[in-house]
């Protein structure tokens, strides 16, 4: 009996948990009794060889995940080294800024409306003048006699032959 | 009690002079009541509308709605006849020249045929100036138009090369019925008459709200109207204005114009019937020394240059109108108005002699 309640304790004695008392006795016992010396040996050897024992190689999917988390955490803290590095030069936020401007200058310049065409600008002066009058009874715009349109020569023609050959010619 | 003779020769002056009164007195009063029966009173109505330029005669017949002075549209129903040129041409010239007009026809046709505003802008000063420029004849003519008793306001002009008008108006009411516009040679040019009118405002009222959603009222804008010092600042320089003027001619106000990126400043000049204008910019406009006329069928005819000074001046014509147009000092000019030329020429040497001497 007494041999198998010290065996039981071989193990917790090797990890020294026992109590000190406790640990007192089985130190006495192992001193007189050869069996569970013996015993306390084997525990001994089979923990080193467990000890020794060598790690099964990994997956191959394990190695190339491994291989592409470590090459994205890499090249993640370069891009953000690099921008850090290129963002705080003061040529690059002088550049920045002037693109910008530039940017926004060619913006406005290229969709702002054009000038106009000269005719257009003359055709858009005889309309005021036209729709102004043409809305208004007490206002006239025949002060000048009908005759043919206007030559280099300031003479007022008499139109009436002109306009009467056009209206009996056919 | 015997009566003398010369106090019934008193009586008689008097009587004709009372019986007379009214033609003697038709001036701004007249002229006011019909400018308040336009704005005023209602009425809806069917006109025959005719001009003739040298492009030749147009007739057509137009609908106008009058509710109030805003709410004032009118719109062509039908075109009568269409314009001959009384210019020679060649074959390719006639064939080119009568495919711009049909284009030109059919766009503006698109235009006419839906509503616009019909706001006529009556002023007192220029009433007022009408009274002072022309002679007014006020006849009860007593004859029906469109089943409306009319009477009758001449306006004849006191200066030579100016126009007269035949306005016929509504005896109760004011509102014009037909007017008739003759120019300097005495040969009728524009007129316009009422086959149907009606000036009951339920009838209006009913019309107005079954054509409001073909109508689609927008605002009115009336043209900016600014001052010298406004002016001045569009065209970071003072406008420059003309020293000399046709006979009865003033300034009517100062205008402020926007075609796309460019403010002219438009300078009216009035008689109270005939407006000219002078524009001003100084902002960038594209192909300038352009010498072809814009005007349709007149692309192939080199517009005529007249030298003022050392400036080349072009002249223009554009149906009624008579206009220049150069560029001095930065400045691009153009005038125009029903004028004659060679009134209007006057003007634009007295601009350009007044900047020289500057």
């Amino acid at each position: 009996m007494k041999h198998r309640r010290i065996q039981k304790h071989l193990s917790a004695y090797l990890d020294s948990e026992l109590a000190p008392v406790l640990r007192k006795k089985v130190e006495e016992h192992l001193n007189t009794c050869e069996e569970c010396a013996g015993m306390l040996e084997d525990f001994k050897v089979n923990r080193q060889q467990i000890a020794e024992l060598v790690h099964p190689a990994p997956s191959m999917k394990h190695v190339v995940l491994a291989k592409i988390r470590a090459a994205e955490a890499s090249s993640r803290s370069t891009f953000l080294d690099i921008f850090r590095r290129w963002v705080f030069r003061p040529f690059t936020v002088g550049a920045t800024a002037f693109s910008t401007l530039c940017f926004i200058f060619a913006f406005f310049y290229f969709s702002s409306t054009p000038a106009p065409q000269y005719d257009e600008l003359v055709d858009f002066y005889f309309g005021v003048h036209t729709e102004e009058v043409a809305n208004n009874p007490l206002k006239s715009n025949v002060a000048t006699p009908l005759s043919t349109p206007a030559t280099d020569t300031e003479e007022v023609e008499d139109g009436t032959d002109a306009l009467l050959d056009v209206y009996f010619s056919d | 009690m015997r009566t003398k003779p010369i106090s019934v020769f008193c009586y008689c002056i008097l009587f004709v002079f009372v019986l007379s009164s009214s033609y003697l007195f038709a001036d701004v009063d007249t002229l006011k009541r019909i400018a308040e029966g336009e704005s005023d009173v209602a009425y809806i109505g069917l006109r025959l509308k005719t001009s003739s330029t040298s492009s030749g005669s147009r007739t057509v017949e137009e609908v106008v709605i009058h509710r109030n002075s805003e709410d004032s549209y009118r719109k062509f129903v039908s075109i009568i006849g269409a314009p001959k040129a009384l210019t020679e041409e060649n074959d390719s010239d006639k064939k080119e020249s009568d495919r711009e007009r049909d284009r030109d026809t059919r766009n503006r046709r698109g235009r006419e045929f839906r509503w616009q505003p019909h706001r006529s802008q009556f002023s007192i000063k220029e009433i007022e100036l009408i009274a002072q420029n022309y002679e007014l004849e006020l006849r009860h003519w007593g004859e029906n138009i469109a089943g409306h008793q009319t009477d009758l306001l001449i306006i004849k002009p006191k200066h030579a090369n100016r126009s007269t008008k035949h306005i016929y108006f509504a005896r109760k009411n004011g509102v014009i019925l037909r007017v008739e516009d003759l120019d300097a040679a005495g040969i009728l040019r524009n007129m316009f008459v009422y086959n149907r009118i009606s000036f009951e405002q339920n009838a209006v009222e009913i019309k107005w709200k079954d054509l409001q959603k073909d109508i689609n009222p927008q605002p009115w804008h009336n043209l900016p109207i600014i001052t010298l010092a406004e002016a001045g600042k569009i065209l970071k320089r003072k406008p420059i204005q003309p020293t000399y003027l046709p006979p009865g001619f003033q300034l009517a106000g100062l205008y402020k114009l926007q075609i796309r990126n460019n403010r002219p400043v438009r300078l009216k000049y009035t008689d109270g019937l005939l407006d000219f204008s002078i524009y001003e910019t100084t902002d960038a406009v594209r192909s300038e020394n352009t010498n072809r006329p814009s005007n349709r069928g007149d692309r192939n005819r080199e517009i005529p240059v007249v030298t003022i000074g050392d400036i080349s001046v072009r002249k223009y014509r554009r149906g009624p109108d008579n206009g220049f147009g150069w560029k001095s000092d930065g400045v691009n000019f153009f005038i125009t108005g029903p004028i004659p030329h060679s009134e209007l020429q006057k003007v634009v040497e007295s601009i350009i002699i007044k900047k020289d001497k500057k």
